[in-house]
């Protein structure tokens, strides 16, 4: 009877040792079924995903055969598909030009530049005081003048200087002293004359050198007379002479007014500074010798070198 | 000397081989056990060889059963005393039994021989089945079979003393039984006395006849009988070994079949995770490939509507390359007014004051690139020593400006309050800061084209850069200083005075016209002191200063009638 038990224990330890690991066997199927059911997706799904990668390949072969090749110009076409050149800023000009390989270092002794560079400079064109008809070098090289153009702008020049020195000595105003100013001389304003002398003068001009290159040069020369020499009729043009309280010498206060906005010294400056108002250099060609001399005063001492 | 096989072998030989020689020996060994309780239970020889013969008939029919560990003796007693009951029911029984009465009495010859054991005698077998099976085993071996003590402990499994002292033992519980049956006087010696009488040999012929009756006996056939045989003739560690035996392969198998579907579900599990990785990549080919299409989808849309633009801008490229080529030419020396270029000499460059005005950074950077011919690169790089620069110029700017009430440059009135408002020479610094600008740009630039930039010309617009930021004709190599002077009268209301370098200054004036005006128009004062700080060359940064100091003034001397 023992025997029989002890045979029923061990195999119902056998038993339940066969069951548990059956039960986990059985499990391990289960999980092993499902993860081929999984990998049996996932293959169908990467075979799709493969497929549609190959034909998705082909598709961009095909649109990048299709697609015209970029140039290597094309940033430069593309700034140029919407504005002509003129419509560039100057900087997109600068960049068209470097793109186009054309630098300071293209050639030795010359540089090519956009004209746009040209309107939105300023350069000394014409000379000073009796030479201010007489061009420059740096302006005839800028603008390519050659010596019969030259020839004919200084003319043109020499002629429209003339009228306006003409026209300033009979229309300079005299007035007398008050406190401590001596004396004020007057060129008045006269827009009409201003502008024949300037029509007279850019049309001539325009004649010999074209509009583009007289547009430049005029915008040259009336920055240089705004800001340099006066604008004869265009402003009014006036010089004092004073005498400072306690100080030796004479004094003075010159150029264009137009009352709220002038180019005027606000305090009397001494003479000896040497600056003399452009625009009455046609009045009195000496300068504040002759002006002291005209009215009786002592002599001005030279300009001081600086 | 071999030791005397076992009851166990002798059956086992008897069940496998068929070897009725070691049957009859076990019959010859168990023959008095068998014979004797027979015959005490039937008190007839005739019916004690009968019932013997019948015994043993059924142990050769159930030898099969027995094992090492199980005992012969105790198994035969059990099957004589119900074998002898079964005879002893039937009718031959009731006519014998007064026979047998008239013959017992006939065989009790000497009054000792009746002493107390004879009561026992019905009464021992029921004391023998009282007892533990090895006790009882014990007995009957040390009694009925003649056997030592040292072959009972054999039998037993125990040692000499052990199986004494079971017998002796087991004796004093019969003795013990006898004595709750109502027999006082019995003792442990009459009941071995009792068992020594009644332990009666068969006799010599019955013995040969039984045992010749035994060498008949075959053993039971069947195909599970030797099976079974073997199984119960294992002992309890084999039965056990035989049993883990018998379980393990099945355990085994179940066991490889678990490690083997773990194997199976690792690898699924890895070529799972595979496959998945492998999906991820291709699904972000994929991805890539799409917003390829997408882009060139979108560059192809782009190229069919700009078609016609782009043609355009080609169109104006291409005139405009033709057009900077003929500059190009030694011979194209001449203004064309159709070209969008010009060329001018390098030698010119110099007098194209192009960055003249209000200068910044990206002025300069426009029309020093454009004037200089520089790539973007160069443009950039340049610029960025041009940012140095005004940085440099900036954060001395920013230090400039200072306030005191001493001053060794201006005469101070002597009985006023004075506050002294300068600017620091910045000399040093800027011609420092000039000089690393004009080193870093000919580095940068090379010697041509900083030879077309001239040095005079960028020192010019350094002076109109400093001039833009406040030193206006004030020398900013030697800065400047004025005073405002504050007079408090003991008569007459406050004025203020202002100083200038050089001996230059104004007289007093009402301090009161400094007071802030209704509306937020400017104060009399406030134009007054802008007009002097300007001729002074300062900028109006500075005269503002002046002023906001000089009206604090006026409204801290401000009587209630001044409103």
């Amino acid at each position: 009877m023992k025997r029989i038990f002890l045979i029923l224990g061990t195999l119902a330890v056998g038993g339940a040792a066969f069951c548990a690991l059956n039960t986990k066997a059985r499990s391990h199927q289960r999980e092993l079924q499902q993860s081929q059911a999984n990998w049996l997706d996932q293959t169908q799904k990467l075979a799709q995903v493969q497929s549609d990668v190959e034909a998705l390949s082909a598709r961009v072969r095909d649109l990048k055969n299709n697609i015209p090749p970029v140039s290597r110009d094309a940033a430069l076409i593309d700034l140029l598909s919407t504005n002509d050149f003129k419509g560039l800023s100057l900087a997109d000009q600068g960049r068209l030009l470097s793109g186009l390989g054309v630098t300071a270092r293209s050639a030795d002794d010359f540089v090519v530049i956009p004209k746009q560079l040209l309107s939105g400079s300023q350069v000394r064109a014409f000379g000073k005081g009796t030479n201010a008809w007489q061009l420059t070098p740096a302006a005839r090289q800028i603008l390519a003048i050659n010596p019969d153009e030259q020839k004919g702008v200084e003319s043109a020049f020499a002629e429209a200087l003339q009228r306006e020195g003409d026209w300033a000595q009979a229309h300079v105003q005299r007035s007398g002293a008050s406190n401590d100013m001596l004396v004020r001389y007057t060129i008045p304003m006269d827009t009409n004359f201003a502008s024949d002398v300037a029509n007279t003068l850019y049309s001539s001009v325009s004649n010999v050198l074209g509009e583009q290159r007289t547009a430049l040069l005029q915008r040259y020369f009336d920055i240089s007379r705004v800001y340099e020499d006066g604008a004869m009729a265009v402003y009014t043009n006036e010089l004092e002479l004073w005498r400072v309280p306690g100080k030796a010498g004479l004094f003075q206060r010159g150029g264009w007014n137009m009352g709220k906005w002038n180019a005027m010294n606000t305090y009397p400056a001494p003479i000896s500074d040497g600056h003399f108002p452009a625009a009455f250099s046609f009045v009195f060609p000496g300068g504040w010798e002759e002006v002291a001399r005209r009215e009786g005063l002592e002599p001005v001492k030279p300009p001081a070198e600086k | 000397m071999s030791e005397p096989r076992t009851d166990f072998e002798l059956l086992r030989d008897f069940i496998r081989r068929g070897d009725q020689r070691a049957f009859a020996e076990v019959v010859r060994r168990h023959l008095t056990l068998v014979y004797a309780t027979a015959l005490r239970k039937t008190e007839d020889p005739e019916a004690a060889e009968e019932v013997a013969q019948n015994v043993f008939a059924t142990l050769a029919q159930k030898a099969w059963r027995f094992g090492p560990d199980d005992s012969l003796a105790a198994w035969l007693y059990r099957t004589t005393l119900l074998e002898a009951k079964e005879w002893l029911r039937g009718e031959l029984r009731r006519r014998r039994r007064d026979q047998a009465a008239a013959e017992l009495g006939t065989t009790m010859k000497t009054p000792d021989e009746q002493t107390a054991f004879r009561a026992l005698l019905p009464l021992l077998d029921e004391a023998l089945l009282s007892l533990r099976e090895r006790e009882r085993t014990a007995l009957l071996l040390r009694f009925y079979e003649s056997q030592s003590l040292r072959e009972v402990g054999t039998v037993l499994g125990v040692t000499e003393d052990t199986a004494q002292k079971r017998v002796a033992g087991a004796l004093e519980k019969i003795s013990n039984f006898f004595q709750r049956r109502g027999f006082k006087t019995a003792s442990v010696a009459a009941a071995t006395a009792a068992f020594q009488h009644t332990a009666q040999s068969a006799p010599a012929a019955t013995a040969a006849k039984i045992l010749s009756a035994a060498t008949l006996f075959a053993p039971p056939a069947g195909i599970g009988l030797g099976l079974a045989s073997r199984i119960i003739g294992l002992s309890k560690a084999q039965t056990i070994a035989a049993c883990v035996a018998v379980a393990i392969v099945p355990l085994a198998w179940q066991w490889q079949q678990v490690h083997a579907s773990a194997r199976n579900l690792a690898a699924m599990e890895k070529s799972l995770n595979a496959t998945d990785l492998q999906y991820r990549d291709v699904s972000a080919s994929l991805e890539k490939l799409r917003a390829e299409e997408t882009r060139l989808v979108a560059a192809q849309e782009a190229a069919d509507q700009n078609r016609e633009r782009t043609k355009l801008g080609a169109q104006r490229l291409e005139t405009l390359r033709a057009e900077a080529q003929a500059l190009e030419s030694p011979t194209a020396n001449r203004w064309q007014d159709d070209a969008s270029f010009a060329r001018i000499p390098k030698s010119a460059v110099s007098a194209l004051h192009a960055w003249s005005g209000d200068l910044t950074a990206d002025k300069l950077r426009v029309k020093v690139q454009a004037a200089l011919g520089l790539n973007p690169q160069e443009a950039e790089a340049a610029m960025q020593i041009f940012s140095n620069y005004f940085s440099t110029i900036d954060r001395a700017m920013q230090d400039a400006p200072y306030e005191t009430n001493q001053s060794t440059r201006l005469k101070l009135p002597a009985g006023a309050e004075s506050m002294v408002f300068g600017q620091k020479a910045l000399g040093p610094q800027i011609r420092s800061a000039m000089d690393d600008l004009c080193s870093n740009l000919e580095t940068q630039l090379g010697p041509d084209r900083w030879a077309m930039l001239n040095p005079d010309r960028v020192d010019m617009t350094h002076g109109e850069q400093v001039r833009f930021l406040g030193y206006n004709n004030l020398s900013w190599d030697t800065g400047g200083e004025v005073a405002a002077n504050i007079f408090v009268h003991q008569d007459a209301e406050p004025t203020v005075s202002f100083t200038g370098e050089g001996g230059t200054g104004t007289g007093e004036v009402p301090l009161k016209w400094f007071l802030p005006p209704q509306g937020g128009r400017r104060s009399p004062g406030e134009q007054y002191v802008g007009s002097f700080i300007n001729g002074q060359g300062f900028k109006e940064s500075l005269a503002s200063r002046v002023n906001q100091w000089v009206t604090a003034q006026a409204v801290r001397y401000q009587k209630p009638t001044d409103q």
